[in-house]
């Protein structure tokens, strides 16, 4: 009775051998990956005031200096809101565009959508001085305005790009039906091509969230008294490193696995519909 | 006198250098089943879209009921389309789906309610009216699209090859379905389909289309059995076309001199031009009755079983092209036996072109 058992052990490891090259690979390109985010997380927890090893935690003390922080709250409080308001108009900005694209016969139709995806290939820094030289031309004070219209110049080709995608030849042929039975432009627009995509502009959404919630260089170069999570971190990493800097890091990284974890979780959800 | 539903006035219709419709004129009648047939790229689903309101001819112009639709939208038209991929509202339910056209004419909740259920009983959907358009079989979601357009009751209810995305069994049994709903509604249907089959099931009117312009217009049983034109012989069921040259011309007949034969068939085509005569391959026969001619003989080159007949090929003597012959089902036939066939006369069909 042994012998069954045994043989598939055998299998087992003689595979494990077989495959070693492959799966030391793997081993190696999630390490790279992921260990400075582990080492990030793992010293946030220690207890002595330098985080390096040796590891000498557990420890919550510096979350809970963290949240003590008014500054650093008031820059969390900042980076929620500038990260929600300026999704929102990128989605409904992306829509419009899309939709207008997609379902009007607009000459140069091509031209447009080329223009509107190009930011995505231009680097931060380049949007950020562009902003920044347009804000002072104009006389604009920099703010968290400022930094929310970056926001906007940088999400809204993501989510046309994405809306865009999701606008094709079935959807356009219900949104047809739906003419047919009489209803005008705006109801199907409405009670159609929106209800239709929602999974994409949920998705769009929140993608764009988690952009802006990671986003240091332009909200560096166009915000000055009122500032971002990321910023707050960069002017406090000047001052040196500390737990303290690692538990806030732990925080911004966790709430991004959240958000892209529920993004996840909803689109294979709408697959299997 | 019946009434005329729809007319079409010289449509044309070009996509850029593309000519998709040339000099379309046909008349309609009320509460009729019209069927348009052709191949792909025969121009009838553009003929209904403009029909519909999602194209607007570039000639010509369309009455419905008398009234001019020119510039008139989909909207607005009395017309509604079942779609080749139904395009029923995926975030809806059953009766949401059905309920929607009602709710875009304002119809009161009450009534809606009413009309809603009576249009679902009617295509048998009644006990699925809550559930998801995603829950549905392809044959369900079928019927919901007819439903749909059904309930917000059109004066011309357009199907888009509404069909076509059933298996074989499904289809024949929905087709039955929808000729039984448009005699209990009275509606008139216009149905677009490239399966000659399934138009000589449900048409009570059929309309071959090739190449952007009409080549017959007729009832199953004169379309079938009295082709107008090369085209249709071909497409509806299969044909032998025999080509000859008039010889004399005697009242409303014609006599035709064939490569082996001379036939007297019905028509009007002065002495001496080139014909071709369509004869369908159940209309040869191996015996000799009154009344038939003889075509001569060949023999056989190919032959199958196929349930209601044999199938086989019959290479004529001095004939081009090889001859097409459905034999009983107790005669079977041999490879090389060699056949005399005849026809009657009243079988033979001169076409126009």
């Amino acid at each position: 009775m042994v012998t069954p058992n045994s043989r598939v052990g055998v299998m087992a490891s003689s595979r494990l051998f077989r495959n070693f090259p492959a799966i030391s690979y793997v081993v190696l390109i999630y390490g790279f990956i992921f260990l400075p985010v582990v080492v990030l997380v793992l010293f946030s927890f220690q207890d002595s005031r330098i985080p390096i090893p040796p590891f000498d935690g557990p420890s919550l003390k510096w979350y809970g200096a963290i949240l003590d922080d008014r500054r650093m709250m008031d820059a969390l409080f900042n980076s929620v809101t500038v990260g929600l308001l300026s999704s929102m108009v990128s989605v409904v900005l992306g829509f419009l565009a899309a939709y207008s694209l997609a379902r009007l016969n607009i000459p140069g139709a091509r031209f447009f959508q080329g223009l509107l995806i190009a930011p995505l290939t231009v680097s931060y820094l380049i949007i950020a001085m562009g902003l920044l030289i347009t804000f002072t031309e104009l006389g604009i004070p920099k703010s968290l305005l400022t930094v929310g219209i970056g926001h906007v110049v940088i999400n809204m080709p993501l989510c046309f790009a994405i809306l865009y995608s999701q606008m094709g030849e079935h959807q356009a042929n219900v949104e047809r039906a739906a003419r047919d039975l009489g209803a005008h432009d705006l109801q199907v627009m409405l009670l159609v091509s929106v209800p239709m995509l929602w999974p994409a502009l949920f998705a769009s959404f929140v993608l764009s969230v988690t952009f802006s919630w990671d986003e240091f260089i332009i909200a560096f170069m166009v915000s000055r008294f009122d500032v971002t999570l990321p910023v707050e971190i960069w002017s406090m990493l000047r001052s040196g490193l500390n737990p303290k800097t690692n538990a806030v890091g732990s925080l911004v990284f966790m709430v991004s696995f959240v958000v892209v974890l529920l993004l996840d979780v909803l689109i294979s959800r709408t697959r299997r519909l | 006198m019946t009434e005329e539903s729809v007319r079409f006035l010289d449509i044309g219709m070009r996509f850029g250098a593309t000519v998709a419709l040339v000099g379309i004129n046909l008349s309609i009648t009320e509460g009729s089943y019209v069927v348009l047939l052709g191949p792909s790229g025969g121009g009838k689903t553009t003929l209904l879209n403009i029909l519909g309101g999602f194209l607007e001819p570039t000639s010509g112009r369309i009455e419905i009921k008398g009234e001019d639709m020119a510039g008139v939208p989909a909207a607005k038209r009395p017309t509604a389309t079942v779609f080749q991929d139904y395009a029923l509202f995926p975030h809806m339910s059953i009766e949401g789906n059905v309920a929607f056209g009602l709710k875009m004419r304002k119809v009161p909740r009450a009534a809606r309610e009413i009309r809603v259920s009576k249009a679902l009983a009617m295509v048998k959907l009644g006990p699925v009216a809550q559930n998801r358009v995603h829950e549905l079989s392809g044959g369900q979601r079928q019927r919901v699209a007819l439903a749909r357009s059904l309930v917000v009751e059109p004066s011309v209810l357009l199907l888009d090859e509404p069909l076509g995305a059933l298996d074989l069994k499904l289809r024949r049994q929905m087709q039955d379905e929808l000729k039984a709903i448009q005699k209990r509604v009275g509606t008139t249907f216009v149905h677009v389909t490239h399966d000659q089959e399934e138009a000589m099931a449900i048409a009570d009117t059929i309309v071959v289309m090739n190449r952007g312009s009409i080549e017959d217009v007729g009832t199953p049983e004169r379309v079938y059995l009295r082709p107008a034109t090369r085209f249709t012989a071909n497409f509806m069921g299969e044909s032998n076309i025999l080509t000859g040259r008039v010889t004399e011309v005697s009242g409303e007949f014609v006599t035709v001199a064939t490569a082996n034969t001379n036939m007297a068939v019905r028509g009007t085509v002065p002495v001496d031009y080139e014909v071709a005569i369509s004869i369908r391959p159940e209309h040869l026969h191996t015996e000799d009755k009154s009344g038939r001619i003889q075509l001569g003989t060949g023999y056989v080159t190919e032959y199958g079983f196929r349930g209601t007949h044999h199938q086989c090929t019959v290479r004529m003597e001095r004939f081009d092209t090889p001859l097409r012959v459905r034999l009983p089902q107790s005669k079977i036939p041999a490879s090389g036996e060699q056949l005399t066939l005849y026809v009657d006369p009243d079988d033979a069909v001169l076409l126009d072109r």
